[in-house]
């Protein structure tokens, strides 16, 4: 019996878009979010049995629980977290709390002086609120976090090129990260601030964005899935 | 502390992150996006958990008056901000954090959305820079200031500073209602096994 199969984020625009509806098509369900729950599970055990040739990373994450080997098996996340909430709170500590939107507007900011050069000081958003410079900190989490990625994904043989392959996947993203970026400079924070570094202070901004961010993400599922099934 | 530290003590900080979020395939969108779509808690479970852990950490050193809390304003533009995010990470299919895990695992789409991410980025500095709002500094006072939409901010400091009640009592109350709301996801999980069980 298959216990505890993990879909992974990448593979779901896959699954869900090609296998996923045709087998519940196959297996009579009327919608996909109104299957039966023990048919669902049916469904998912398939997957991962026929879709190991081709997506060999699902068939890596079946948890089988026991020992933890770190480039074998799945991490649980609720272990990862737990170690990287106590790392967070020594970074509390010493310079601050994670945050990632910072960092990358820091980035953008860089970028952009390399391409634009003297000419983006005339925007007074770069030379008022974020003047690029080098010695950022909170870039070098994000970085750290691309490295560190890396690593884990070499060191478990889990890299390899994964490419979208529809248009509607493509125009989705795109759109995504536009959204994602406007959002992160019209609130000032991104969902890291919110959920590991401004609600956990109590910071009035925490609520606020966690509301806005769960309403956000309930909006985008339905835009999701009318786009799925469209 | 000199900057080159900072700097090398985030890189640490975010390697490790990295690590072990590339090998626990946690994903904050999922663990929204999952919740609403699926009714599957596998990365709520661990979200709420780290904020549990953050939520003591935090109160108790900001309680003796440790740490560097984020101080800046917050009002209709933060929960505006986030909604535009909430939407983008879902069909982007991941957030801030996945996007450079992803990145790293070869994922095209992924270094796409980052790419765009900055675009989006660059061109509401353009807005910014075209009205100035919000929020302009000028208007950051950390009170309420209704005028440019800002709330100002509290914390569970400030509310220590306040109310003369130590921060990590309002970290416990929120702590419990963590708590609860994880225990409602395990309590559910715990009648769908059973359910799954019977068929």
């Amino acid at each position: 019996m298959i216990k505890g199969v993990v879909l992974l984020d990448e593979d779901l625009h896959l699954l869900l878009s090609y296998r996923f509806f045709r087998l519940q098509r196959r297996h009579k369900c009327l919608a996909r979010y109104l299957c039966p729950r023990g048919a669902k599970r049916r469904l998912l055990a398939k997957i991962t049995t026929t879709g190991r040739a081709r997506w060999p990373i699902l068939a890596s994450t079946i948890q089988q629980g026991g020992k933890v080997e770190l480039f074998k098996k799945t991490l649980d996340p609720v272990f990862a977290l737990a170690v990287i909430a106590v790392l967070d709170i020594f970074l509390f500590l010493t310079i601050g709390a994670w945050t990632v939107g910072g960092g990358e507007t820091m980035m953008t900011g860089l970028m952009a002086q390399a391409i634009l050069g003297e000419d983006l000081k005339r925007l007074p958003f770069w030379s008022l609120v974020f003047q690029p410079h080098w010695d950022y900190w909170k870039m070098y989490i994000s970085l750290g976090m691309f490295f560190g990625a890396f690593l884990g994904a070499v060191l478990s043989k889990e890299f390899y090129l994964r490419v979208p392959r529809r248009l509607s996947e493509w125009v989705m993203i795109t759109l995504g990260g536009l959204l994602m970026g406007v959002g992160i400079r019209l609130a000032f924070v991104c969902n890291v601030s919110t959920f590991f570094g401004l609600t956990p202070e109590m910071n009035l901004g925490g609520y606020l964005a966690v509301s806005g961010i769960v309403a956000g993400a309930w909006v985008g599922s339905l835009v999701y899935k009318k786009m799925l099934e469209g | 502390m000199s900057t080159i530290a900072e700097c090398m003590i985030a890189f640490i900080f975010g390697s490790v992150v990295g690590l072990l979020v590339q090998r626990s395939r946690f994903c904050n969108t999922a663990a929204l996006r999952d919740a609403i779509m699926f009714q599957t808690y596998r990365n709520t479970k661990a979200l709420l958990v780290a904020m549990m852990i953050l939520t003591l950490g935090f109160t108790a050193f900001m309680t003796v008056g440790a740490g560097h809390p984020l101080d800046f304003d917050v009002g209709l533009n933060t929960f505006l901000g986030l909604f535009l995010f909430g939407v983008g990470m879902v069909l982007a299919g991941a957030c801030t954090v996945s996007t450079w895990v992803k990145a790293a695992e070869g994922n095209v789409g992924a270094v796409w959305a980052l790419l765009f991410t900055f675009i989006g980025m660059f061109l509401f500095s353009l807005l910014w820079s075209y009205n100035q709002w919000p929020p302009a500094p000028a208007s950051m006072t950390g009170d309420p200031n209704p005028e440019a939409l800002q709330a100002g901010f509290a914390n569970a400091r400030t509310l220590q500073e306040k109310t003369g009640i130590p921060a990590i009592v309002f970290g416990l109350i929120q702590f419990a209602v963590l708590l609860g709301i994880y225990r409602a996801i395990r309590r559910k999980e715990k009648a769908r096994e059973q359910d799954d069980a019977h068929e």
